[in-house]
């Protein structure tokens, strides 16, 4: 089976729709082999090999073979250099000369917690080209990002978390985008079956955003992601949350909901972080 | 008096890991079972999550043998930071509002003791 990729696959609703489409075709092979096909791809947001990742995963646990064809060269070096092509490919790893990618990781959850943790600083903080941040946004960006991860990886019943990411240094506001998706139970069932109600994608995201809200039971929850929230807004980043069949987008204090026509089986959730940002956080 | 040195739990000064939270939470519990008050001590440590303090500390509070009192005297925090200090402080209110509630949010969710989290 060949799948024919868009022209341009950025993180917003229509590349999210778009690898949502994608996901839902193969979920329904189950045998053989699929060619995914970069012909038309004239612009992939290398961050996104996170959501790809797991559309192959999905493939290849139920063994069905899968090849990359026609990726232009730009591209096939962006997705040698993060890694992304190498993990699948056993190709030899290019070196990243700019030093704008964030490395394609498919966390295991039988993995040590080391690996995500020595992820993470070697490649959003110790990373040579990167601009030199403050320690408080550092910090900043750090605790949001494990905040994600602990959830996903304490509660998500999957067995592989994917993340990447890019750096765009020429945008302005220097943008680093960084996406982390897991195949657990999605925020929509969860909060449904908490609250025993029938509320669509978008109302349980929102739900489950609200300061002290949580599904879990004989332990409180709920802090992270509103902390997350201050910090997005005083940074002027963005922060996208694909679950079910509902997108979320918070940036400049503005929500964005959309029920999308293809579902997720578990929660896509993109960080757009500003790295040209001097300001001053309250750590509160 | 019982130091927690969280450091000594960790691989890094990233105090992220839940695995390891919980691995302080059994100790902490042991210590006041023993009837000793507990200080963690964050010396070294740079980075901390709410997901992580809602494992080492918020959780204490839904302890039904100690009350809220008897908590915050018995359990202290030293050597943190700012930012650390308040997150400890948001996650307490949020445990005490959780657990305040807890009896009739689980008699709603019954299902729910394997469940995951709807927090993200």
């Amino acid at each position: 089976m060949e799948i024919n990729l868009p022209n341009i696959i950025e993180s917003n609703e229509l590349g999210y729709l778009s690898l949502l489409k994608i996901f839902s075709i193969c979920e329904n092979i189950n045998s053989g082999k699929v060619f995914f096909n970069f012909t038309n791809v004239k612009f992939f947001e290398a961050n996104l090999c996170a959501v790809f990742g797991c559309i192959v995963e999905e493939l290849v646990s139920k063994k069905v073979e899968c090849y990359f064809s026609n990726m232009n060269t730009a591209l096939e070096s962006i997705l040698l250099k993060n890694g992304f092509l190498n993990h699948y490919l056993k190709t030899p790893l290019a070196y990243d000369v700019y030093g704008t990618t964030v490395k394609y990781l498919a966390l295991s959850k039988h993995d040590p917690d080391d690996t995500c943790e020595n992820y993470i600083l070697e490649e959003l903080i110790y990373k040579k080209n990167f601009p030199r941040m403050s320690e408080e946004l550092t910090e900043k960006i750090l605790q949001n990002i494990f905040e994600v991860y602990a959830n996903a990886k304490t509660h998500g019943r999957c067995d592989i978390i994917h993340s990447c990411g890019q750096f765009f240094p020429n945008k302005s506001n220097k943008p680093l985008n960084f996406t982390i998706v897991d195949l657990g139970k999605n925020i929509k069932d969860n909060v449904n079956n908490a609250l025993n109600t029938n509320l669509d994608a978008c109302e349980c995201i929102k739900w489950a955003l609200i300061k002290g809200n949580t599904t879990k039971i004989n332990e409180p929850g709920g802090l992270g992601l509103s902390l997350i929230f201050d910090f997005i807004n005083l940074n002027k980043g963005k922060i996208e949350i694909i679950s079910s069949n509902g997108y979320y987008k918070f940036n400049t204090n503005i929500v964005k909901t959309r029920l999308l026509n293809y579902k997720f089986p578990g929660t896509i959730i993109n960080f757009t972080f500003n790295l040209d940002d001097s300001k001053s956080y309250s750590l509160k | 008096m019982t130091i927690i040195k969280v450091r000594d739990y960790l691989s890094s000064s990233m105090a992220v890991s839940a695995d390891r939270a919980e691995k302080i939470y059994i100790d902490v519990k042991k210590a006041l079972d023993n009837n000793e008050s507990v200080e963690f001590d964050f010396t070294e440590i740079k980075l901390a999550i709410t997901a992580f303090l809602n494992i080492i500390y918020g959780k204490l509070y839904g302890l039904e043998k100690y009350s809220e009192d008897y908590i915050n005297k018995h359990v202290k925090f030293s050597n943190t930071s700012r930012s650390i200090l308040n997150m400890i402080e948001d996650v307490r209110k949020n445990s005490l509002i959780y657990y305040s509630n807890r009896e009739i949010g689980n008699r709603k969710n019954k299902y729910l003791n394997d469940s995951i989290d709807g927090d993200i």
